[in-house]
């Protein structure tokens, strides 16, 4: 095992991040003091965005392994990198935790009393109940991502083949009810039976973005092993197609089923994502999210180009922000889209946080990356 | 008269690239790779050029788009309009999955066909006697032995050399 760091950055890059993270939380807290609501539905955004990038590490291991892929094993140390963040993600849902009574219609004990369905959701709408499953949700996808790394980097297969089917278990369950709890819950009188796919795409989309980002980064430092990274590039990018179609796929199906059934208790939500000046965000959702990656990565040359698919990644991460605005924010502020420094302060921090930790995971144990 | 053709061959698709690539270096002509499965990086190998196909796929899948789309269009908006829930008669949600299902009918038939006629394979053509084994673990390089460079046993040499663990010579027709 060696112990040289896969990657130095320089100092200057590390203050920048710094820097930017700091700012981060200083308009955080002044947007709390400012409008409270805004400053967490931010908040929420920002958390969930690195919860996401975090778990896709596992997720892409353990796809992987199940499937005897070796074709990405010259990328191995990415997932593993991404993996390592979970801890950070699980700070910031702990910071999460003081943001209820702002975010969740449905922690206001008069509220609840004069609403007979909030009553009825309460067993699990509540405040401790909350708390205690994202502290569940976090053990764990920590423990099974502990197991599934060790597991990755020496033994059987069968054991390595056992953690991943642990991990897509606890994971595939966990971040079902957790996207229940953190996203859809913002509103509660609202339901959607394929809501948790439609977030677990997001979490693909974005999660390949970021591996497609790192692994370009590390292949231009020089730091991975020798392999055909031309045609690793390629393969990422096929992969890509896949999976922004497949999160075009799940957004159609969601949106056609309530419109064609036109219930009362379904429409309201995309009633206010579909009206004002909402109305042209969800076209540009759509249009970051599936139309630009997928008409540009069906290109080859485009595909086993690292500038371009670098640039393709990026507009696939904006689009996912874009998404998780949309998801979130009009519950916050229903009347018109508001993106301002309320909404970006605690936006930037998260996702600096997680760049900065990134890049520290880099240098610190460059051996538990190695695949 | 017809040109005498090597056939070189191989267990291992490493060493079938080394030779593809041999040849290659040494100016002769390589005729064909018949293989069981895709060897990665065989194409840029062998120096062909991308293949064309995809270009078929797009231009049926835009076709079958289309003609799904217009049709739906034309049936519930223009020729027989039926009042469903109050729903405009051109609502574009409600053709989406008709399109899309089109879309994919039109660019796999079309894939498909394109791929047979190109490759001129049909439901009856039989498999050449002696190559049985190319559809299951063994790889064949053919070359052709060309005037220019005509030294007897060359062509047999380099192949055996990059691991062919039999070469037989035919004469093309």
């Amino acid at each position: 095992m060696t112990e040289r760091a896969l990657y130095r950055t320089q100092p200057r890059t590390l203050r920048a991040l710094t820097v930017l993270a700091g700012v981060g939380a200083i308009l955080f807290l002044v947007g709390l003091l400012v409008d409270s609501h805004r400053a967490w539905a931010g908040y929420l955004i920002g958390f969930h965005y690195v919860v996401g990038l975090a778990l896709a590490g596992p997720l892409f291991i353990a796809v992987l392994a199940l499937s005897g892929a070796r074709w990405a094993d010259a990328a191995a140390p990415v997932p593993r990198l991404m993996a390592q963040r979970l801890p950070l993600a699980f700070g910031l849902g702990l910071i999460l935790c003081l943001g209820i009574p702002s975010l969740y219609e449905w922690s206001h004990s008069a509220q609840v009393a004069q609403d007979p369905l909030l009553q009825h959701k309460a067993p699990w709408l509540n405040t401790g109940g909350f708390i205690v499953r994202l502290l569940l949700y976090f053990l764990a996808w920590y423990l099974a991502t502990r197991l599934l790394l060790r597991r990755s980097q020496g033994g059987t297969r069968g054991a390595l083949l056992r953690a991943s089917a642990l991990f897509m278990l606890v994971f595939a369950v966990g971040y079902s009810l957790a996207s229940v709890d953190w996203i859809e819950s913002l509103d509660p009188h609202w339901f959607s039976t394929i809501f948790a796919l439609y977030i677990l795409a997001g979490l693909g989309v974005s999660g390949l973005a970021c591996a497609i980002l790192i692994f370009i980064g590390l292949r231009r430092a020089g730091s991975l092993g020798p392999g055909r990274h031309v045609e690793l590039l390629d393969d990422l990018g096929k992969i890509a197609i896949g999976l922004t179609l497949f999160w075009a796929y799940i957004w159609y199906c969601q949106y056609m089923l309530i419109w064609y059934t036109d219930m009362p208790e379904e429409t309201p939500w995309y009633v206010l994502r579909l009206r004002g000046t909402w109305q042209s965000l969800t076209p540009a959702c759509l249009v970051l999210n599936w139309a630009i990656p997928f008409l540009a990565l069906m290109l080859r040359r485009l595909r086993r180009s690292e500038a371009a698919m670098a640039r393709i990644a990026i507009v696939m991460l904006i689009g996912h922000g874009l998404d998780l605005y949309l998801l979130i924010s009009p519950t916050a502020h229903p009347s018109d889209p508001l993106i301002g420094p309320w909404e970006l302060g605690p936006i930037l921090l998260c996702l600096s946080l997680f760049t900065l930790a990134l890049l520290r995971g880099l240098e610190r144990r460059p051996a538990e990356l190695s695949g | 008269m017809g040109r005498r053709l090597h056939v070189g061959t191989f267990d291992d698709a490493h060493q079938l690239l080394d030779a593809v690539h041999a040849c290659r270096e040494q100016g002769i002509e390589i005729v064909d790779v018949i293989s069981p499965f895709p060897v990665h990086g065989l194409d840029e190998a062998m120096g062909i050029r991308p293949s064309r196909l995809p270009w078929v796929t797009l231009v049926a899948g835009a076709t079958g788009l289309s003609l799904g789309l217009w049709f739906q269009y034309w049936a519930s908006a223009t020729n027989w309009p039926i009042d469903v829930g109050g729903r405009p008669f051109d609502s574009l949600p409600a053709f989406i999955v008709i399109g899309f299902e089109m879309t994919i009918l039109f660019a796999g038939l079309a894939t498909v066909a394109a791929l047979f006629l190109r490759s001129r394979l049909c439901p009856w053509r039989r498999l050449r006697p002696g190559l049985e084994r190319t559809t299951d673990d063994e790889l064949l390089l053919v070359v052709r032995e060309t005037d220019a460079r005509f030294v007897p046993g060359t062509h047999s040499a380099l192949l055996r050399e990059h691991g062919a663990h039999a070469v037989h010579e035919e004469v093309e027709e």
